[in-house]
């Protein structure tokens, strides 16, 4: 199992979930994403779009930014 | 323990979409029954920029826009204690509050020249076209449309075939 | 004391006295103030934002946003009609938006369309994000501004270019119960659509 990390701190709507997508492509089954976003709005984007496709993933609430870890199944 | 947790920290963090709509719905109202007209942003920007120009120089009350009736009314009103600029300036207000109490408030830099770029182009695109149609998301579609006025669907579509057409334009710049 | 709590303790009683302010001045106008801090709260804790009804729905399929607004929409409907069928019957001047319809209004809302996508978001999400301290859309607010002197500077040619409607008020055309029917069969129909979208694969 890998981890990869995406950083899309001071990007905003829709660069995020874009970037997101794009790196979860690349993942292969049982993989980790851990995108840290600063765009409050994105969070919800991003949370929204792995319940969609049944991947699961954990929020962390840091504050000024969040991080949310998503598996690949 | 600070104030902030005994006073409000018992707002829930995410609200549902619907909760946010059902609030816009009786805000929208309460704005539209205080000032007789409803919620703009971008018709505030303009009297504010306008009386910016007045300030130093230039007469834009002679321009048709401060001349027909209905900007008129609003451009002659406006001034310091403007209920508009106010409520949007509320706005600004909330949206600190709300983030202070949820513990997500930060000054988040610019990171690069190109979104600089992008955010001062993507303001005047919206800027000139909100003008041209006399109103953005708010004045044409919160407005327009619940005021039962043509303008407003047919700002709607619009604005959609602009969506449309801005993602791809811009999608691989972003 | 640290910077945060003494942040903390002064951002609210600031807004109290600007409130308290503003009631001396215009008692109006304190109400707005206070509707304002309401709706700032409500939108960034729900997320919601105007430029993401229609971006994340073509994008992502993402319809929350869009049937919210659409929600909103339509409650605001009944009220804004009441208000308008009370002041017509009370004889005074039709409360609303009710703008001409000229070329601007089509290339004018296309043209913000396009902009809300290199901006991130609509001149609502302008202040939702500034309260958020996000420096990017100071410029943002920048160029809203200046696009809109410019836009009020050439407004006379766009009305002159194709001419212009008196403003269309849809009751006074079909009537208020017809008017009222149209406006619900669109919103039924919209939000049917956005079921069938938010259910199809991804992709443009």
């Amino acid at each position: 199992m890998n981890t990869r990390s995406l950083n899309v701190l001071g990007e905003i709507c829709p660069v995020p979930l874009m970037r997101t997508q794009e790196a979860v492509a690349q993942l292969a089954p049982g993989d980790e994403l851990v995108v840290e976003v600063d765009f409050v709005r994105s969070v919800r984007n991003i949370m929204q779009w792995c319940t969609r496709h049944h991947y699961s993933y954990k929020l962390d609430d840091l504050g000024p930014l969040w991080r949310i870890t998503i598996c690949k199944h | 323990m600070p104030t902030r947790q005994v006073l409000l920290r018992r707002l829930p963090k995410e609200w549902p979409y619907w909760a946010g709509g059902l609030c816009l719905a009786a805000v929208n109202t309460v704005v539209m029954a205080l000032e007789g007209r409803p919620w703009g942003i971008t018709g505030t920007l303009t009297n504010a920029g306008g009386r910016l120009l007045q300030f130093v120089g230039f007469r834009p009350q002679t321009w048709p826009y401060f001349q027909s009736p209905i900007q008129e009314r609003s451009w002659s009103q406006f001034g310091w204690w403007d209920g508009m600029l106010w409520f949007n300036l509320g706005i600004v207000a909330g949206v600190v509050l709300s983030g202070m109490d949820a513990g997500d408030l930060a000054l988040r830099r610019i990171r690069s020249w190109r979104k600089v770029a992008l955010a001062l182009g993507g303001g005047l695109l919206m800027g000139y076209g909100a003008r041209i149609s006399l109103g953005c998301t708010a004045g044409n579609l919160l407005g327009g449309i619940p005021s039962f006025s043509l303008q407003g669907w047919i700002f709607g579509a619009a604005t959609f075939l602009g969506v449309l057409a801005g993602i791809r334009l811009f999608r691989r710049v972003l | 004391m640290t910077r945060r709590a003494l942040f903390a303790l002064l951002a609210p009683s600031g807004v109290l006295a600007i409130g308290w302010w503003l009631y001396q001045m215009k008692p109006q106008t304190a109400g707005l103030w206070l509707a304002g801090i309401v709706l700032g709260v409500a939108m960034h804790r729900s997320r919601l934002c105007i430029a993401a009804a229609f971006r994340d729905s073509v994008l992502f399929h993402d319809t929350g946003p869009a049937k919210a607004i659409l929600l909103a929409l339509a409650l605001s409907a009944v009220s804004f009609g009441w208000m308008q069928h009370q002041a017509l019957q009370q004889g005074l001047r039709l409360p609303g938006n009710l703008y001409p319809i000229t070329a601007g209004t089509v290339a004018g809302a296309f043209l913000f369309g396009m902009g809300m996508i290199p901006a991130g978001g609509c001149a609502c999400s302008t202040l939702l994000r500034l309260g958020e301290g996000h420096l990017r859309f100071l410029w943002t607010l920048l160029g809203l501004t200046a696009g809109s002197l410019l836009g009020a500077y050439q407004y006379g040619w766009w009305e002159a270019v194709l001419g212009k409607t008196a403003p269309v008020h849809l009751p006074a055309l079909l009537g208020w119960p017809l008017a009222a029917a149209l406006e619900a069969v669109v919103f039924v129909g919209l939000f049917c659509l956005l079921r069938w979208w938010e259910q199809r694969e991804e992709g443009l």
